[in-house]
């Protein structure tokens, strides 16, 4: 990969105006992660490809086969589905099993917090960005808010209960899926006249995944700790590896992966430093979320709803900063909340906790009821994840031109 | 993996073996044998988890419900001879206060009898 001089851009257009000023400050790192936003992932990809060449069903139904029985199972398997399951089921050296398992404990034990970090600042950083583009045009966020915020609660709530990511687990299935969703969705956008390529960079791009994944886990974590949640150094690098894995399984490039925190965060914040402001499909999706968090958290009460999305603006705003809150066109507030007053509120709950006899049991189990009511549960297995009509209609149309 | 249950009364006990996983696809079946044998007028039930080998949150979901159900009847809801794996679960989770776990039947009955 070479570095990118103005005179010889080579990527989306929508990269170019803060080029020289990211460069600047991050170096190098903005060549990479721009390259990135060219890239796919190779190995889903060629999956969907080869899926599209069978009759109807049949792909899906080979894909089910591959995840609950395992790809031995799968009577003449393409070979893009043998390649793809050859990498996923094989466990990388790395992987620690009883790190992942204190991955698991420091998620319950501070899932209330990693909820409201989630909310408040991956949310808005996430989809200001132009990881929004395909979200807009699929409609699977503005028109479907809340099962969306519930069906990626419960990809967390899986890959991160005990063993959720061992090769039985659901967390893996579903892990796996959603990998497999993106390559679909990437190549029905490819296709659709409606995506911008030249403005945009390739659709749900390995850059786009690399700065999502430090998002969900470095900038959680950061978040999380600055609003008080209790997590020791074990904690936090379980926390990080169990992502490491997560990354591994969602196909995301391997220079990417790490359980360095700060290495993490510096990825955000390179991603952030050359996407596109936000914009209106930002603002739209941001604010559609934020309206959507207190039905996802089983908020029925109209003016406790009402109160609840301005409470999350006001943190969103201490976390995001003033300028990107400003750029999200979220309101002000007179009396904004502190970090100091969010802390007291949070992790208040936790030390009580232990105040009590059986109360951090209590606690857990409380965490543990606000994610499955957070949660997108499907009778019968997972959710759906059948894409929106006018979706299918991209990839129709183009092949039968 | 498949799930299988086996169920057998002693007397006014109610001992479920389950045999596999208790997993997204497998916790609707488990949900509507247990919440069945609840609704039926059965207040006293162990679950024997030897021979099970995972729970997802879809399972604990179910294990939730039925602790609901069984605590507005004055019941009471039990696991024996689990499986270290599915014990850290549990104890992730924080379900030591819902429900309680015993090593053996016979502790497991004499609890539920009382």
């Amino acid at each position: 990969m070479n570095t990118t001089s103005i005179n010889s851009w080579k990527y989306a257009s929508s990269y170019r105006p803060k080029y020289e000023s990211a460069k600047e400050r991050w170096g190098d790192g903005v060549d990479r992660y721009l390259y990135y936003t060219e890239k796919g992932d190779p190995l889903a990809d060629a999956v969907v490809d080869a899926m599209s060449d069978l009759p109807p069903g049949e792909g899906q139904r080979m894909i089910t086969q591959a995840i609950e029985e395992g790809i031995d199972s799968v009577k003449d398997a393409p070979d893009a589905l043998l390649a793809f399951f050859e990498q996923i089921d094989g466990v990388p050296m790395w992987v620690d099993w009883d790190q992942l398992r204190k991955g698991s404990d420091c998620f319950l034990y501070n899932a209330n917090i990693f909820l409201v970090s989630f909310v408040a600042f991956v949310l808005p950083i996430g989809f200001g960005t132009n990881i929004n583009k395909c979200f807009h045009l699929t409609g699977r966020v503005t028109s479907m808010g809340v099962n969306r915020l519930k069906a990626n609660n419960r990809q967390l709530v899986e890959s991160f209960m005990v063993d959720g990511l061992r090769r039985h687990g659901d967390g893996f299935k579903l892990t796996v899926r959603v990998r497999l969703v993106h390559a679909q969705v990437r190549r029905l956008l490819k296709k659709s006249p409606e995506w911008r390529h030249s403005e945009w960079g390739l659709p749900l791009s390995s850059a786009h995944m690399a700065y999502a994944y430090s998002a969900f886990s470095a900038m959680l974590m950061k978040n999380a700790i600055r609003m008080g949640a209790n997590v020791p150094s074990e904690w936090k690098s379980a926390f990080m590896a169990s992502w490491k894995y997560q990354a591994f399984i969602m196909g995301i490039p391997e220079e990417f992966l790490t359980t360095d925190m700060d290495f993490g965060v510096r990825t955000q914040q390179i991603g952030w430093s050359i996407e596109p402001d936000p914009d209106e499909e930002a603002r739209i999706i941001v604010h559609s979320m934020i309206n959507a968090s207190p039905v996802v958290g089983g908020v029925e009460d109209p003016i406790k709803r009402r109160n609840l999305v301005q409470l999350m603006y006001n943190v969103s705003r201490t976390l995001v900063g003033d300028e990107v809150a400003d750029a999200l066109n979220y309101p002000r507030f007179k009396k904004p909340i502190s970090i100091n007053s969010l802390r007291m509120k949070l992790r208040g709950r936790q030390i009580l906790s232990h105040l009590i006899p059986g109360g951090e049991e209590k606690m857990r189990l409380e965490n543990l009821q606000t994610l499955f009511t957070a949660s997108h549960f499907h009778r019968g297995g997972f959710m759906d994840f059948a894409l929106p009509e006018h979706v299918k209609g991209w990839t129709q149309r183009v092949d039968e031109v | 993996m498949p799930m299988e249950i086996i169920d057998e009364n002693k007397g006014a006990v109610l001992f479920v073996s389950i045999t596999g996983d208790l997993n997204a696809h497998t916790s609707p079946d488990f949900e509507k044998y247990l919440l069945g044998v609840i609704e039926s007028g059965q207040t006293r039930i162990v679950v024997d988890g030897t021979n099970l080998k995972y729970i997802s949150s879809a399972g604990l979901r179910v294990v939730l419900a039925a602790c609901k159900m069984l605590g507005l009847k004055k019941g009471k809801l039990s696991f024996c001879c689990m499986q270290d794996q599915v014990r850290d679960v549990f104890e992730v989770a924080g379900f030591g206060g819902v429900v309680s776990i015993f090593p053996s039947r016979e502790t497991a009955e004499k609890f539920s009898r009382k």
